[in-house]
C-alpha cells in the first residue's frame, strides 16, 4: 500500500523559502526576518517547530536569517502553517528580491547615521519575493561603515551626511581633525578645514565635537548599485548620493522594471550592467 | 581642589566607566581633569558627559598622544 500523497500548498512551494537538502527526502524552511530582527517571543515557536518537525536544529543564515533544516517533505506544510500562525513567513529564494538584510542602526549603534532597520522593512514589504530574472540582493547600513555590506548587494543604501562648520561655534581643540579616519581634516588658523574629495561622509567629526560647532549640511543615503560575492564577486557602484528614502524606493523600482525589461534569465544585475553599460543603467534608474 | 583622572592605557567603555564612577564622588560643581591617549577615546567620553548633563570647560590635545578633557560636574 502506497502513503497518501502529503497535502501540499503548491503556491506557497513555489513562492521559496522551502529548500530541498543533499538527501532529496528532507528540506529546510527559510524564514522571512527583515534585518535579522525577531522578537524573541517567537522563538519558542522556532524551538516548537524544529523539534517537532526538524532535529532541533536551527541554522543562522549568511543573510541575518533563520533555517530550520531536516524537515520531511510530508511535513513541510504542516511545519509552514504552524509558523504562520505566529506570524512567521517564509523567506524568498531562486531568482527573486530576497529577504532583504540591515545593520542595528538608530537608534541602537553609536555610529549610526539613519534607522536602517525601518528602511529595510519597508523595502522588504514593498518588493521583497518578487520574481525577478535573477536573485536580487537588497540592504541598508546606516552609515559608511558598510557593515551590513551594501557594495556586495544588487541594490545597498549606505547612510550619510556632509558636515559644514560653523566657525564661532569651534573652540579649536583640533579633535575632529584626530578623530577623521579620511584625513579630509586640517587645523588651518585654529580651525578645521574639509577636503570634500576625501570625505566620505560618516559624520564622525560631528559626533566627535565638544561644541556641537560641526553642523549637518544635507543627509540621506548614499545608493550603491550592481554589486554581488559569490563566486565572481564584484562590488557595486555609487550611483547616487543623499537620497531619503522615498527616492531609494523609486529608484528600486525602477531598477526592478530596467532589470525585469532587459535582464536575461539567470543574469545577474552586475552582468546586465556590464552588458548594456553602466550609463544607460543610470539614465533609466536616476532619470 | 580639582581632581585628575589619568585614563591613558584604559580602553572603552572603560574610559567611560571609570570616569562615571570618579564623577559620582565628586560634589555637585567641582572640576574634573580627565587625560586619555586616543582621540576616539575622547571624542567618547566628551559625547557620554555631555548627553549626562556635565559641562566640558575644556577639550585639548596636550600632545600627540594625550587628550586632556577639563569637565564640570
Amino acid at each position: 500500500m502506497t502513503a497518501p500523497t502529503p497535502s501540499v500548498d503548491h503556491a506557497a512551494l513555489k513562492s521559496g523559502g522551502i529548500i530541498m537538502q543533499k538527501d532529496d527526502d528532507f528540506f529546510a524552511i527559510r524564514l522571512r526576518l527583515p534585518g535579522g530582527c525577531i522578537a524573541s517571543d517567537l522563538l519558542p515557536k522556532i524551538d516548537e517547530v524544529a523539534r517537532k518537525y526538524g532535529r532541533g536544529e536551527v541554522r543562522l543564515t549568511a543573510r541575518q536569517g533563520i533555517e530550520i533544516p531536516w524537515i520531511k517533505f510530508g511535513e513541510i506544510e504542516a511545519a509552514r502553517k504552524n509558523l504562520a500562525e505566529a506570524g512567521l513567513a517564509l523567506g524568498p529564494c531562486g531568482p527573486r528580491f530576497r529577504t532583504v538584510t540591515a545593520c542595528p542602526g538608530l537608534p541602537v549603534c553609536r555610529r549610526a547615521l539613519a534607522d536602517s532597520q525601518s528602511f529595510a522593512h519597508r523595502i522588504d514589504r514593498k518588493f521583497g519575493g518578487l520574481q525577478l530574472p535573477h536573485k536580487f540582493k537588497a540592504t541598508v547600513s546606516a552609515c559608511p561603515n558598510a557593515c551590513s555590506r551594501p557594495l556586495e548587494n544588487e541594490i545597498g543604501f549606505c547612510g550619510n551626511a556632509e558636515p559644514l562648520l560653523y566657525a564661532d561655534a569651534c573652540m579649536g581643540c583640533g579633535l575632529c581633525v584626530d578623530i577623521c579616519r579620511e584625513k579630509a581634516l586640517v587645523l588651518q588658523d585654529g580651525k578645521p578645514l574639509l577636503d570634500r574629495n576625501q570625505c566620505v561622509h560618516c559624520a564622525d567629526c560631528m559626533q566627535s565635537c565638544p561644541t556641537d560647532a560641526w553642523k549637518t549640511e544635507k543627509k540621506g543615503y548614499a545608493v550603491y548599485a550592481g554589486g554581488k560575492n559569490g563566486r565572481h564577486p564584484a562590488p557595486g557602484e555609487k550611483i547616487a548620493d543623499f537620497v531619503d528614502e522615498e527616492q531609494g524606493m523609486m529608484i528600486i523600482a525602477r531598477c526592478l522594471d530596467f532589470y525585469r525589461q532587459h535582464g536575461n534569465k539567470r543574469e545577474r544585475l552586475y552582468d546586465l550592467i556590464c552588458r548594456v553599460g553602466m550609463d544607460e543603467f543610470k539614465a533609466a534608474v536616476l532619470q | 581642589m580639582t581632581e585628575k583622572l589619568d585614563l591613558r592605557g584604559e580602553v572603552c567603555p572603560y574610559t567611560f566607566v571609570k570616569t562615571k564612577l570618579r564623577l559620582e564622588e565628586l560634589e555637585g560643581g567641582q572640576d574634573l581633569i580627565i587625560l586619555l591617549d586616543d582621540p576616539a577615546a575622547t571624542a567618547n567620553v566628551s559625547r557620554s558627559l555631555r548627553s549626562e548633563g556635565h559641562e566640558i570647560l575644556d577639550l585639548k590635545a596636550l600632545s600627540d598622544e594625550v587628550w586632556q578633557i577639563v569637565v564640570k560636574k
